[in-house]
């Protein structure tokens, strides 16, 4: 049986194929198009599910499984009285077009199954725990009116037991909080949870009169300080007043005030955290507890509800934001046409993207006339020419395997360096990724060494959680201001090159991880292709790049290359820009872009 | 009724029409453009700047044809504003040689050294633009306005079914008072009434600072195919126009021209999609009537750009030109006709690729006859005696020979990637024509075109690939160079014109070609992916998605009752191929190789996949075709354009073309039983 989920049309449009209950492969839609968080109908994603399934036509697909009921939120955006300022063509009220974008984009002529927003993270998160039973917590912006779902799951059975409503959220108190700071919404709110350790929680107080608990795992926001129906600005002016802090420029100086704002944001979540997993415990006591929605990306948050909540064990389902939300409703459907649970064991990596295999990249790299070092049929010394180039300090990118689905990269599509030069942290957030200097970098450490060098002592795969770095080593790249770090734990069984390659990195210089942080650069999706990864790397200060069996340095790269890769980049942005020129939206009068759709408009030809 | 029940009902199509119809009702009727705010204002790229000069313009860089500074006009000069869309811009030839620079040469000739012309030109220019550029020009005070501008003036009419919601149900609304005639009669009317205004604001402010208005009315390329289907018409409309139109092919391709002109004024089409008038003006021009064909291609004009679709195409119809010309005496302007000089120009009415790139950009000889035209209006009333275009063409100026290539090469690439299944019946022979013409300006042009060949690998963007560095040295040929399609037509041309001029190297870039998509056939290629059909813009809205990506044109649709793509292969082995496709009526489409059946699929509503072997035989080295007979349409008309209709009401796109068939995927691959 395949079964198509979906999410898509708010947020980082997904698709992904569970073929007889097993999830065989997934992939965001944006790592196809280039255009980050992409909303579009999940098209490429789509093919890219069927072909990966085994060259399927839509003919083959069972059931689409879809993430959220259109209807139920659309109760809620009534409501909140959206009008013409948010979306002066009301799209928003056409529930029909996801399913009309499903049959008519995807080319799919099935039945579609629909399933409550957090019904969906709940099973993203529960049927690929491996627990056989567990409790289930969820917590995010909005679905369709819940904003926190506290469940049970039992085998094939997930249960909602309880819920808390909009527009009480922690999700949009977070997403508000970093609106005011001066951050980009639905995007940036992991920022403010790395800047916080750099600040006080001076705000805690006021922001715990703001967001007061209630019984029963209930929580209220007072909604003078907040409007979420205007468009721009999730906070009043009166959430401006009660904290007196001025709002923060988008790219505006960084001062101490908006770090002991983070810091305070931060610690009252955690609270309001740990108190829902205590309520969820009266609920549902159990050993277990999963985790999902895009809250549940808070890793810092994640380790105190770990540590000092009421489970022994917790699994945070790796995409937890709406992109996961796809695997969670073809779960459901899974369990609705089968009765059956859909996989047993814990989801053991999320490679379920593109691969590219190393003969076609060698035809490639001939066409570009790229030299590059070819290592096909020598893994061993590959690896060794890598540690070689990481020993010297050199910045990598790694390019192997299927592309990781989830915001993570976990040794797929990875940018690697030696966590012990102090420079490092520097270089990469300056040159490399090109963003604020503040953020933090994650290690990916041998899973049988983390408990020398981290507080953890349990496989973390996934970049889950933070913990204390407590290594003998001087870690200064992977260590934040606080001694924390975000691990990846890498085992053998699941990522055996990369954990091979990190082996091979700890023979030579005793330091048993590396610097791992995604295949990017700001403001661009991790890298899918063999050929994103050369234009990433001719954009950035890359010194290498691994490609498979082929490993190219930068003074490989001719320098025409460089400058035809910018070229290219900065048509593509000029393009961009001129498709939102509002000379031409402004030449169209009353006219408005499809409802959907990403830049576009030139109604024209030359 | 609580937002539960009122979502319940909203949540249906009926509750989503009565919403939209609230909406419409109370929508704000369209404002009045942006009140300039006070002070200078900045014109185009040109930003305001007050210094001991007084006011002068600044632009962040210097082009050829746009100098970074405008200064005060210097006493006595002669200062003209040339202000206009593509045409005005000198698309292709532009930046090395423009529309401007020929005008200021003329000018300079004719007057003196003491001429300015200031290049206010931009493509994409649309009819709001074209007003703040105008009203922001008079701060540079010229004494001529030079407003080569119209064929953009159908930007933004409300009367589309791809734009708001709101847009689309009133579309729909029409679209039941008379169906689809009613919305061409709407587009027209529109289309005047916004002419209307455009000219009268234009020249307006010219006057205001008492500047002379030259309105250059433009031309259209005669010669220059459309081939539209027709909507659904009801009542077996659209089968009937299908026969009627094909009758008349059928006949122009005997050489039974009359029975081709009458058979063309036969079809239920004036005024709809223009295609019928197209063969009878072939007919009529082959018939040795010029006139009565150019006003046939005239005609052909007032069926198009209503759709909004990839049909859609910058022209001046007949009717916008008459009203220019027209108005001129009452206007206080002054009008130079270019469809009169050109005619003159090339000694017969039908104009064609004597003085045209395309559908409406002028070729060198155009340039230089329009802006000789326009250069003799403005000098005529300074000097002791008028002055004739003629007296001034031969100083106009003319590009380097490798501009000129380049704008030949640039042209081709134009229409093989917007217009192929729609422009030319042979598309074919017009690509070579402008390929040859290239390497007749230039042969610096050669090694161009042989990485043109080498670049549509199917492995490397071309981006990527080590064959662009050298090629793009050239000037303007990047965009044909970087283009991901294969573009079989344009890729046809080319091996062609290389073959036929002896250039053996040419083998070697089709064996590197071949070779990348051998290796790419291991793993199999998609021919119904955007980058490899012919027909690209076929079914894409006239929406600037990116054409080579699905999220531009999710699968493939036929239009017309047969559908081409495009193989490259070594022909050294079977193919195993896989067709996965639909249709709206049950029936057989049959798959042909280079012109060999070799599969048929029995088709039906639903996704239907059939796997079959493109035998060795029937492949050629190289380019072949891949060709789809779809089975005859058996649609109830007036169902199909009730749903349409119903459609835009919930402010929803439609279609109102018929589809033959549609193909989700065409998969070929060396692997046997893939």
């Amino acid at each position: 049986m395949n079964i198509i989920g979906i999410s898509a049309f708010y947020h980082e449009s997904t698709c992904c194929l569970v073929r007889d209950g097993r999830l065989v492969a997934g992939a965001p839609e944006e790592r196809f198009t280039r255009v980050k968080f992409d909303r579009r109908a999940p098209i490429n994603a789509f093919r890219f599910c069927l072909e990966a399934g085994g060259h399927l036509s839509p003919a083959d697909i069972d059931a689409v499984a879809y993430y959220e009921s259109p209807k139920k939120k659309l109760e809620r955006q009534l409501s909140m009285g959206l009008g013409p300022s948010v979306d002066p063509s009301f799209a928003w009220l056409d529930t029909l077009a996801p399913e009309r974008e499903i049959r008519e984009k995807l080319g799919y002529e099935g039945p579609i199954l629909s399933f409550e927003h957090h019904q969906s993270h709940a099973a993203s998160a529960f049927y690929y725990s491996g627990f056989g039973e567990a409790a289930v917590l969820t917590v995010d912006g909005v679905g369709e009116w819940a904003t926190t779902t506290y469940g049970v799951g039992r085998g094939a059975e997930l249960r909602l037991l309880d819920e808390v409503r909009f527009p009480h959220s922690l999700g949009l108190l977070y997403s508000a909080i970093t609106d005011l700071l001066g951050f980009a919404v639905l995007s940036d709110e992991y920022k403010v949870m790395g800047l916080a350790p750099y600040g006080k929680p001076r705000f805690a107080e006021t922001l715990r009169t703001i967001a007061r608990p209630g019984p029963r795992g209930q929580f209220t926001l007072d909604m003078a300080c907040f409007d979420f129906a205007q468009p721009g600005r999730m906070y009043t002016d009166t959430l401006v007043e009660r904290l007196g802090v001025a709002p923060r420029a988008p790219k505006g100086e960084l001062l101490q005030v908006h770090m002991d704002l983070a810091r305070s944001l931060q610690v009252v979540l955690e609270e309001l955290l740990l108190a829902k997993t205590r309520y969820l415990y009266e609920l549902a006591p159990s050993e277990h507890l999963c985790l999902a929605g895009g809250v549940a990306l808070n890793c810092v948050a994640n380790r105190r509800v770990h540590t000092e909540g009421p489970y022994k064990h917790i699994f945070v389902q790796p995409a937890a934001s709406d992109s996961g939300s796809a695997l969670g409703a073809a779960a459901l459907a899974h369990v609705q046409l089968t009765g059956r649970r859909p996989s047993e064991g814990r989801i053991p990596h999320v490679n379920l993207g593109p691969s590219y295999d190393a003969d076609r990249i060698a035809a490639t790299l001939a066409e570009a006339n790229i030299a590059a070092l070819d290592f096909r049929g020598r893994e061993a010394e590959l690896l060794e020419a890598v540690v070689d180039r990481l020993d010297r300090q050199q910045v990598i990118g790694w390019f192997h395997g299927r592309m990781e689905l989830g915001p993570r990269a976990l040794g797929a599509r990875s940018i690697i360096a030696d966590p012990r030069d102090p420079t490092m942290r520097d270089r990469l957030n300056a040159l490399i990724k090109k963003r604020e200097g503040f953020r933090p970098f994650a290690p990916a450490i041998l899973e049988e060494q983390a408990p020398a060098h981290i507080d953890i002592h349990y496989p973390s795969r996934f970049m889950t959680e933070t913990c204390q770095v407590r290594s003998p080593l001087d870690l200064p790249a992977i260590t934040h201001v606080d001694g924390s770090a975000r691990p990846q734990t890498v085992s053998p069984e699941t990522a055996p090159r990369f954990a091979r390659l990190i082996a091979a990195f700890y023979a030579r210089t005793g330091c048993p991880l590396v610097v791992n942080t995604s295949f990017n650069v700001a403001g661009e999706p991790i890298v899918n292709t063999p050929e994103d990864a050369i234009r990433c790397m001719a954009n950035s200060q890359i010194d290498c790049l691994v490609l498979e069996d082929f490993i190219i340095d930068k003074p490989l790269i001719s320098a025409f290359l460089r400058r035809t890769v910018a070229a290219g980049d900065r048509a593509l942005r000029d393009r961009v820009e001129a498709q939102v020129d509002p000379r031409l939206s402004g030449d169209v009068e009353r006219w408005r872009p499809a409802e959907g759709a990403l830049p576009k408009g030139v109604y024209t030809f030359v | 009724m609580n937002t539960k029940e009122l979502a319940e009902f909203l949540a249906s199509e009926e509750g989503l029409a009565v919403a939209r119809a609230l909406l419409g009702a109370t929508a704000e009727p369209a404002g009045a453009p942006v009140a300039a705010r006070p002070g200078p204002q900045p014109i185009l790229e040109w930003r305001p700047v007050e210094g001991e000069d007084g006011l002068t313009f600044e632009r962040p860089d210097a082009a050829r044809c746009k100098p970074r500074r405008i200064g005060p006009k210097a006493p006595g000069a002669l200062r003209v504003c040339l202000i206009g869309e593509s045409m005005a811009a000198g698309f292709p030839l532009a930046p090395a040689y423009t529309p401007a620079l020929v005008l200021e040469e003329l000018l300079r000739q004719a007057l003196g050294p003491a001429v300015e012309v200031i290049d206010l030109a931009m493509p994409n220019m649309g009819p709001t633009e074209q007003l703040r550029v105008c009203e922001a020009a008079r701060q540079l005070r010229p004494d001529v306005f030079v407003l080569m501008t119209g064929n953009n003036w159908y930007y933004g009419l409300t009367i589309e079914p791809t734009a708001s919601p709101e847009a689309r149900r009133r579309y729909a609304l029409r679209l039941a008072e008379g169906g689809p005639r009613s919305l061409v009669a709407e587009h027209r009317r529109q289309l005047l009434a916004r002419a209307a205004v455009m000219v009268k604001h234009l020249v307006a402010a010219a006057h205001d600072v008492g500047a002379r208005a030259v309105l250059t009315i433009p031309a259209v390329n005669h010669a220059w195919e459309r081939r539209s289907p027709p909507p659904w018409l009801g009542g077996g409309g659209a089968a009937a126009w299908s026969r009627g139109y094909e009758a008349a092919r059928r006949a122009l391709a005997a050489g039974a021209l009359e029975e081709a002109v009458h058979a063309a004024a036969q079809v239920e089409d004036t005024p709809l999609t223009g295609a019928p008038q197209r063969v009878r003006a072939r007919a009529l021009l082959a018939s040795g009537d010029p006139a009565a064909a150019a006003e046939a291609a005239m005609a052909a004009l007032d069926g198009t750009n209503w759709q909004n679709i990839t049909f859609a195409l910058p022209q001046t119809p007949a009717a916008v030109a008459a009203l220019m010309r027209d108005g001129a005496e009452a206007g206080g302007y002054e009008a130079v006709e270019l469809r009169e000089i050109l005619a003159e120009a090339i000694g017969g009415p039908y104009l064609d690729g004597r003085v045209f790139y395309d559908h409406c950009h002028l070729n060198v000889e155009g340039v230089r006859v329009a802006m000789s035209a326009v250069a003799a209006q403005i000098a005529s009333p300074r000097l002791p005696e008028p002055l004739g275009w003629r007296a001034l063409h031969p100083l106009a100026p003319s590009p380097t020979p490798l501009v000129a290539a380049s704008a030949s090469f640039q042209a081709a690439h134009w229409a093989s990637q917007f217009f192929p299944a729609l422009a030319q019946d042979d598309l074919g022979a017009l690509l070579r024509a402008q390929v040859r013409e290239a390497l007749d300006a230039d042969d610096a042009l050669q090694p161009v075109l042989r990485a043109f060949i080498r670049l549509r690998s199917p492995l490397t963007s071309p981006g990527l690939h080590a064959a662009l560095p050298q090629a793009s040295r050239v000037p303007g040929v990047s965009a044909a160079l970087v283009s991901r399609r294969l573009n079989a037509p344009l890729l046809g041309a080319i091996l062609d014109v290389l073959r036929e001029r002896g250039d053996a190297e040419v083998e070697d870039d089709l064996t590197a070609l071949v070779q990348g998509y051998e290796r790419a056939l291991d793993d199999g290629i998609d021919l119904a992916h955007p980058r490899h059909q012919p027909q690209l813009w076929e079914r894409t809205p006239l929406a600037w998605d990116d054409p080579n990506d699905r999220q531009g044109a999710p699968f493939y649709r036929a239009l017309w009752p047969d559908s081409t793509f495009s193989l490259v292969c070594g022909a050294s082995r079977d193919l195993s191929v896989a067709l996965t496709a639909r249709a709206p009526s049950p029936g057989e489409v049959t798959l042909l190789v280079n012109g060999a059946p070799v599969g048929a699929l029995a088709l039906g509503p639903g996704w239907r996949t059939w796997r079959g072997v493109l035998p060795q035989g029937t492949l050629r080295r190289g380019l072949n075709e891949v060709r789809l007979l779809w089975p005859a349409l058996a649609v109830d008309e007036d169902e199909a354009l009730r749903l349409a209709q119903r459609r835009l009401s919930l402010g929803v796109d439609a279609d109102l073309l018929p589809v033959f068939g549609e193909v989700y995927s065409l998969r070929v691959t060396a692997q046997a039983g893939a």
